[in-house]
């Protein structure tokens, strides 16, 4: 029981992963989509950043920059961010039952619940958000 | 017996006689009520004795028949060839291992990343006979149940990208076993496993694709072991600056 | 092997879980909201002015709001690069890669408590 392992000398075979191992799988590849929509979340954060920033170069300045937001080109990085951003949620959201057991006493709350919860949450803070601007 | 026969290409690899793995194509005899694991056995002991591969208790519990079937690591034990038939089976060693002869991978890293995380009660004292057992309530054993789980079978590690690209990582089954004993009530061993588990090639290798959930056959979740794992890592961390009269 | 736990790594993967959270409720509606809304014609253009952005963001808890909204999701993006970047095979520079990630989020997060709690 107390002999080396590697005793028995072998010949093994490693083969080497490929780079490209995510386009291996739709589930693999979903992943790394995942993992993109976070660059454009950034990417929309950035530009809001840069909006408010040139609030402080004047009305003019603001002003153009706001009509070239509505430019095909923006209105096309919108768009597939908007839909990254709805999959990073749903990603992001869809998990966090099987991470965070609440207990509350002797009561456990079943994961379902957990989540169906924190999705009760994101769209009630979206009603508010949609409220507040678009009313 | 019917005269339907399935196509399983087999990898076969003798590193006595070459220096890659290569192919072979056998055909075996189709019946509905067949696993791969049947059909391997019936090539092992009709066709080609030559053929190495592992199994043993046939029914899903020992883990040791694991293997990638049509690219998906599966145990060939609880895979039905009526899944796949009249379409060929590809039979292939787990991946992300390396392989020693056919279908038979080397699992000595799994073996001393599963010591390293020291997968047993620690206690400091240890309570004698006479003062009876462990006692633990229902609640207490669900607490670590599902992760006592794992049979070792190594489908997470063949489906886990992380530790395809760099093996350090010490992986799914052995943190969801370091996490299973963590929760156990009895145990008190959660400081030396965490300097394992949360070192650099532990926890914090994962980012969280989820695929060794997905194949794993006693559905122990190691991903949400390794993600509760970082939160109560990261938790402790935070109370060590907050609060640092606390313990633990 | 000597394994050592990682003294460093639980603050990152804080910021990660923080900016995450705060992406994954705050940022598809605030998406919608300022790029979409307004092509789609449910949103008066006007909202969006010089005069009236000034106003929305005024208040300190507003600049808070969107300070917030802004930096956390760039450090859930920065950890979230780190890591891909090393699945994509990008192994060679993976120290500097570590530092441009969150150099970066630091970076922005600068940028922002700038602009916000100077400039404005």
């Amino acid at each position: 029981m107390n002999q080396p392992h590697n005793e028995y000398q072998y010949d093994t075979y490693k083969p080497k992963m490929s780079p490209t191992w995510w386009l291996k799988s739709r589930r693999y590849f979903m992943f790394m989509m995942r993992e993109l929509s976070s660059v454009f979340v950034a990417g929309f954060v950035l530009l809001l950043l840069y909006q408010i920033f040139l609030l402080t170069k004047g009305p003019e300045v603001y002003a153009s920059f706001q009509r070239s937001l509505m430019t095909p080109k923006f209105i096309a990085f919108y768009s597939v961010a908007f839909v990254f951003s709805v999959y990073h949620t749903f990603t992001w959201l869809g998990v966090v039952g099987r991470i965070q057991i609440v207990r509350i006493g002797s009561y456990t709350m079943p994961p379902k619940i957990m989540t169906a919860s924190t999705f009760v949450g994101f769209f009630f803070v979206s009603a508010v958000i949609g409220y507040i601007f678009l009313r | 017996m019917s005269d339907k026969t399935i196509k399983i290409r087999v990898t076969r690899f003798r590193p006595e006689e070459e220096d890659e793995p290569t192919e072979q194509v056998y055909d075996v005899p189709y019946q509905d009520d067949w696993v791969v694991l049947d059909a391997l056995n019936y090539i092992k002991d009709q066709v080609d004795g030559t053929l190495s591969y592992r199994w043993s208790c046939r029914m899903g519990v020992c883990g040791s028949c694991g293997m990638m079937i049509n690219g998906d690591p599966k145990l060939t034990c609880a895979t039905f060839l009526k899944d796949y038939y009249p379409k060929e089976i590809v039979i292939q060693p787990l991946a992300n291992f390396p392989i020693i002869r056919d279908l038979v991978v080397d699992v000595d890293d799994f073996m001393a990343k599963l010591k390293a995380v020291k997968p047993w009660i620690i206690r400091e004292e240890e309570k004698p006979v006479e003062e009876g057992e462990y006692l633990q309530s229902p609640q207490e054993l669900k607490d670590y149940k599902q992760f006592s789980q794992c049979i070792n079978c190594l489908l997470c590690y063949s489906a886990c990208p992380v530790y395809g690209l760099e093996d350090v990582f010490i992986g799914p089954a052995a943190l969801a076993l370091a996490h299973r004993y963590n929760m156990d009530s009895r145990d008190e061993g959660y400081a030396q496993r965490t300097v394992i588990a949360a070192s650099s090639e532990g926890i914090w290798e994962c980012t969280f694709i989820g695929e060794c959930s997905v194949v794993c056959p006693k559905h122990v979740d190691p991903a949400a072991a390794i993600q509760r794992t970082k939160v109560e890592t990261t938790n402790n961390w935070y109370k060590s600056f907050l609060m640092p009269w606390g313990d633990k | 092997m000597n394994y050592k736990q990682d003294k460093t790594e639980p603050f990152w993967w804080s910021m990660f879980a923080a900016g995450g959270m705060v992406a994954a409720m705050l940022i598809p509606m605030h998406l919608f909201v300022a790029g979409l809304a307004v092509p789609l014609g449910l949103l008066n253009p006007d909202t969006f002015s010089y005069e009236s952005m000034r106003e929305i963001i005024s208040p300190p808890l507003a600049k808070i709001y969107f300070f917030v909204l802004i930096v956390m999701p760039l450090y859930h993006a920065a950890h979230r690069v780190r890591f891909s970047l090393y699945e994509l095979g990008i192994r060679e520079f993976s120290i500097s890669m570590h530092y441009l990630c969150y150099g970066g989020a630091l970076l922005g997060t600068g940028l922002a408590a700038y602009i916000f709690f100077h400039l404005l």
